[in-house]
C-alpha cells in the first residue's frame, strides 16, 4: 500500500499573538440604523457620507445572502462589532503608535520593511490607521498615499467623493452594502500624470479583536502615463467567535497608466474573508494582480477588471492554499469592453487536511471588444482525498472577433517526482514541500523578493509535518 | 397545463448574472410516443411527431457483454422531450448516435441518463443539425471499476437558433474514464451555452477525465458561454480541460487565401469541419455519408 505523507496545519505563532484591548472604543453588536448613524458620527462624517452610508444599509437589508459559494451560516452579524477604535490617533512616526500595538506590527516585520523596500507605509489596527507615512522622495513627487478619513474631508475630498464606491456600488452584493454603511479605515493613493513609483507602497490591515469586522476601504487613482505597485496585507490571531473582513478596493487606471496590486492574504481561520475588488482600465493601461490566499475560515474573493479602454490590459496571477477548516472561493472576473483588450489569469489552488478550494472565475467579452484576446490557466493539486478542489471557470463571448483559451487541470504530486528527488537525497517530506512550493511559483517569482521569501516560508511551514 | 420548467442545471452554481446555472424552458401538456425498449443488437430509431407537445421514452440495456448500436434520428414538428435510458452493465458496450434534425421553430428537449456498472462503455455521437432550439442533457454515473465514457457533440448554430448543452459525468468507480469532446460553430445570431462538468467522487481512485471544446465563431452577434468544470473530491485522479473560442486565425486564412479560397469558403468549410468531425465517427457508413452529403 502506498504510504502518505501527514502535512500540518500552519505554524502561525507570529499572527496568532493576541493584544489585550486597552481602553478601545466598541460601538454594540449588530447592525441597525442607530448603530450605522453612531458610527458615522464618531468618525466624523461628512453629511453626504453619512447619508450614503445609511441608504447602503438599507441596500444590505434587501439584499440576499449568495447560495452558489461557501456557506456562511457562521456568521452573525448580531454578533459582529463593526466599529473598534484603538486607544491612539494616527502617528506619522512608529515612536509614537502605543508599544503593544508596534509591537504587534514590529512581530508582522512592517516597520522593518518599510525601512528596507517601501516607499511608504499605511497600518491598520482593527478599524483606523494608527501609522501612516510616505517617504518624503515620493511625496515631493506629488504622490498623495493617506487614510480614507483624511482624503475625505481634505484637499482631495471632491476626488474621493467622485470616485468612493462608484465602481462597486453598494447595490452590487450583499456585502458590498454592508461595507457601504459601516466602512472604515484604509489608504487613499493618487500618483499624478507621468510619475512612476519606483518601490511600492504597502497597507497592512490587523484586525486584533475578538468578534469583530473590518471594513476599510482603499482607492487608489493612478493618473495617465503613471505607474505603481501597491501590497496589501493582512492577518488576525484565531478567536472561538467569526470575525469578518468586508473591504473594498476600487482601482482607477487611467490612460497609458500601470498599476500592479499584489495581496498576501493570511487572516485566521476563524475570518469570513468576503471582500470586493475591481478596477476600472483606461485606453493603453495595464492592471497587474498578484494574489496569494492563505488565510480565512471562508473566503469569496474575485478580484474584477473592466477593460473599458481599448488596448488596455489585465492579467492575474494568483495561488491558494486552503487547509483544514477553511473553504477558499478565489479567482479572477475580467469584462472586456474596448477594442485589443487582452487578459490573461494563471492560478493554483492546493488543498490539503480537509481543505476546500475552488477556482471561479468569469470572462466576458462584449461586442464592442473586437479583437480581443484571453487566456485562462488553471491548475490544482490535490494533496489528500480527505480535501476538496473545484474548477468554476465560465466564459461569456459576445463577438466573433475574439481569441479565447481556457485550460485547467487538476491532479495530485507526482509519484515520480518524490522519487526522483528523494534519489538525490531529499527526505519524502522536503520533495513534497518542494514541488508544492514550485507549484506556486507563478506568485512567488511575481513578488518583490521579501514577499517571495515570506510566502515560500507560509507554504514551507504547511509542508512541513510527519511522513508515515 | 402550462408550466416553466428548469432544466439543464449546473452542478455546481456560479454567479446569477452570468445567466447559466439553468435553463428556462416553457412546456404543456404533452402526448406520450410508445416507449422503446432496446437489448440486443443495433436498431435504428426514427421520432416523428406533428404534436404541439409530445414526449418518449427510449431504454437501452444490452445483456452482459453485449455490445448496442441504436441510431437515433429526430423529425418532428411542434415541442419534443425525448428522454433516453442507459444501462451499460459488466462488459457491455452502448453505443449511441442521435441526429437532431430540428425545425425552425420547434423546440427540442433531449436528456439522457445513464449509468455504467461493471467495466460497461458508453459511447455517444451527437449530431445538431437542426434549426430549432435544442436542449440537450447527458448525464452519467459511472459506477463500476473501469467504467468508461465517450461523448462527442457536434453542432453548427444559425440564424437565432438557441442551443444549450448540459454534460455531467459522475465518476463513482475506481480507474474510470471520461472524454468529452463538443465542436461546432455559430453564425448569425446563433446563441450555445456549453456546461460540461467532470465530477470525482470521493473514492474515484485513478480516475480520468478530459473535456475539451473548440467553438468557432462567425456571426456577429452570436452569444457563445462555454463553462466547464471540474469537480474533485479524490486525490489520485486526473482532470483535464481545454477551450478554444474564436474566429479563424490569420494564420488559417493565410493558408486558405494562397490556395484561392475567398474568407467566406474558408469559414464554411471550417463550420462543416466542426460537425464532420463528430459525423465521421459514425460508424455505420450509410449513415455517416447521408449526413456528410446533407451538411455539405
Amino acid at each position: 500500500m502506498k504510504e502518505k505523507s501527514y502535512v500540518e496545519d500552519i505554524n502561525r505563532s507570529i499572527y496568532d499573538i493576541k493584544d489585550e484591548e486597552k481602553d478601545a472604543y466598541r460601538i454594540e453588536e449588530g447592525l441597525t440604523k442607530e448603530i450605522v448613524e453612531k458610527l458615522s458620527s464618531e468618525k466624523n462624517d461628512p453629511e453626504w457620507m453619512k447619508e450614503f452610508r445609511l441608504k447602503a444599509l438599507e441596500t444590505y437589508n434587501k439584499l440576499g445572502v449568495p447560495d452558489w459559494g461557501p456557506s456562511i451560516e457562521g456568521l452573525d452579524m448580531e454578533h459582529i462589532v463593526t466599529y473598534v477604535r484603538p486607544n491612539t490617533k494616527m502617528q506619522g512616526s512608529w515612536d509614537e503608535v502605543p508599544q503593544d500595538i508596534k509591537d504587534t506590527f514590529d512581530r508582522l516585520g512592517i516597520p522593518q520593511a518599510e525601512r528596507k523596500s517601501l516607499a511608504g507605509v499605511g497600518a491598520q489596527y482593527d478599524s483606523e490607521l494608527v501609522y501612516h507615512n510616505v517617504r518624503d522622495d515620493v511625496a515631493k513627487q506629488g504622490v498623495v498615499y493617506t487614510d480614507m478619513e483624511s482624503a475625505l474631508t481634505g484637499e482631495y475630498a471632491d476626488m474621493v467623493k467622485e470616485h468612493f464606491m462608484k465602481l462597486v456600488t453598494p447595490a452590487d452584493h450583499k456585502f458590498a452594502a454592508l461595507h457601504g454603511a459601516v466602512w472604515s479605515g484604509g489608504s487613499f493613493v493618487y500618483v499624478p500624470k507621468g510619475v512612476q513609483v519606483e518601490i511600492p507602497l504597502q497597507s497592512y490591515f490587523r484586525l486584533n479583536a475578538k468578534g469583530a469586522g473590518q471594513f476599510e476601504h482603499t482607492l487608489i487613482i493612478v493618473d495617465e502615463g503613471a505607474s505603481l505597485h501597491f501590497i496589501e496585507g493582512c492577518s488576525a490571531p484565531k478567536y472561538n467567535v467569526a470575525n469578518l473582513h468586508a473591504g473594498c478596493v476600487e482601482l482607477f487606471v487611467k490612460k497609458n497608466a500601470k498599476l500592479r496590486y499584489s495581496t498576501i492574504e493570511n487572516w485566521s481561520k476563524n475570518m469570513y474573508n468576503l471582500n470586493t475588488k475591481r478596477v476600472i482600465v483606461d485606453e493603453g493601461g495595464t492592471i497587474e494582480w498578484v494574489s496569494g490566499s492563505f488565510g480565512s475560515h471562508v473566503s469569496y474573493l474575485y478580484p474584477m477588471s473592466v477593460l473599458k479602454g481599448d488596448n488596455s490590459k489585465m492579467e492575474f496571477t494568483g495561488v491558494t492554499f486552503a487547509a483544514n477548516g477553511q473553504n477558499l472561493d478565489t479567482g479572477a472576473k475580467v469584462v472586456h469592453i474596448g477594442k485589443n483588450t487582452s487578459s490573461y489569469m494563471n492560478t493554483r489552488s492546493i488543498s490539503k487536511g480537509g481543505g476546500i478550494s475552488t477556482f471561479r472565475s468569469s470572462v466576458v467579452v462584449k461586442k464592442s471588444a473586437k479583437h480581443s484576446k484571453s487566456a485562462v490557466s488553471c491548475q490544482s493539486l490535490m494533496l489528500d482525498s480527505e480535501s476538496r478542489s473545484d474548477t468554476i471557470p465560465a466564459m461569456d463571448i459576445r463577438t466573433k472577433d475574439a481569441a479565447i483559451g481556457h485550460e485547467a487541470k487538476i491532479g495530485s504530486i507526482s509519484d515520480d517526482a518524490v522519487f526522483y528527488l528523494m534519489s538525490r537525497g531529499m527526505s519524502e517530506e522536503d520533495a513534497r514541500a518542494l514541488i508544492v512550493s514550485g507549484f506556486a511559483d507563478n506568485v512567488s517569482k511575481e513578488l518583490p523578493l521579501e514577499y517571495a521569501v515570506e510566502m515560500n516560508n507560509l507554504i514551507r511551514l504547511e509542508m512541513v509535518g510527519t511522513v508515515g | 397545463m402550462e408550466k416553466n420548467r428548469i432544466i439543464n442545471k449546473l452542478p455546481a452554481k456560479t454567479w446569477y448574472w452570468l445567466n447559466v446555472n439553468e435553463a428556462k424552458l416553457e412546456w404543456n401538456d404533452a402526448s406520450e410516443l410508445p416507449e422503446t425498449v432496446i437489448t440486443s443488437g443495433d436498431e435504428s430509431i426514427c421520432i416523428e411527431s406533428d404534436n404541439a407537445y409530445s414526449e418518449k421514452t427510449v431504454k437501452i440495456a444490452p445483456d452482459k457483454g453485449q455490445e448496442v448500436t441504436v441510431y437515433m434520428d429526430y423529425q418532428f414538428n411542434g415541442n419534443l422531450e425525448v428522454r433516453t435510458e442507459l444501462n451499460a452493465v459488466e462488459d457491455s458496450v452502448i453505443k449511441l448516435v442521435q441526429v437532431q434534425h430540428t425545425k425552425s421553430d420547434s423546440v427540442l428537449y433531449n436528456r439522457i441518463k445513464g449509468e455504467c456498472t461493471g467495466n460497461g462503455r458508453i459511447e455517444i455521437i451527437q449530431v445538431l443539425l437542426g434549426e430549432g432550439d435544442v436542449y440537450t442533457e447527458d448525464a452519467i454515473d459511472l459506477v463500476g471499476e473501469e467504467s468508461s465514457l465517450k461523448i462527442d457533440i457536434g453542432y453548427v448554430g444559425q440564424k437565432n437558433q438557441k442551443t444549450d448543452i448540459n454534460v455531467v459525468a459522475n465518476h463513482f468507480g475506481k480507474k474510470t474514464l471520461t472524454d468529452i469532446t463538443v465542436s461546432g460553430a455559430l453564425r448569425d445570431a446563433a446563441q450555445k451555452t456549453f456546461k460540461g462538468t467532470i465530477d470525482f467522487k470521493n473514492g474515484s481512485t485513478d480516475s480520468v477525465g478530459n473535456e475539451n471544446e473548440t467553438v468557432l465563431l462567425l456571426g456577429d452577434d452570436i452569444v457563445n458561454k462555454s463553462v466547464p468544470l471540474i469537480l474533485c473530491a479524490e486525490e489520485n485522479v486526473v482532470g483535464n480541460h481545454g477551450a478554444s473560442i474564436g474566429d479563424l486565425d490569420e494564420d488559417t486564412l493565410f493558408y486558405f487565401e494562397s490556395r484561392g479560397i475567398d474568407k467566406e469558403t474558408a469559414e464554411n468549410i471550417m463550420a462543416n469541419a466542426a460537425i464532420s468531425r463528430v459525423v465521421n465517427l459514425i460508424q455505420d457508413e450509410s449513415v455517416r455519408e447521408s449526413l456528410l452529403t446533407e451538411i455539405k
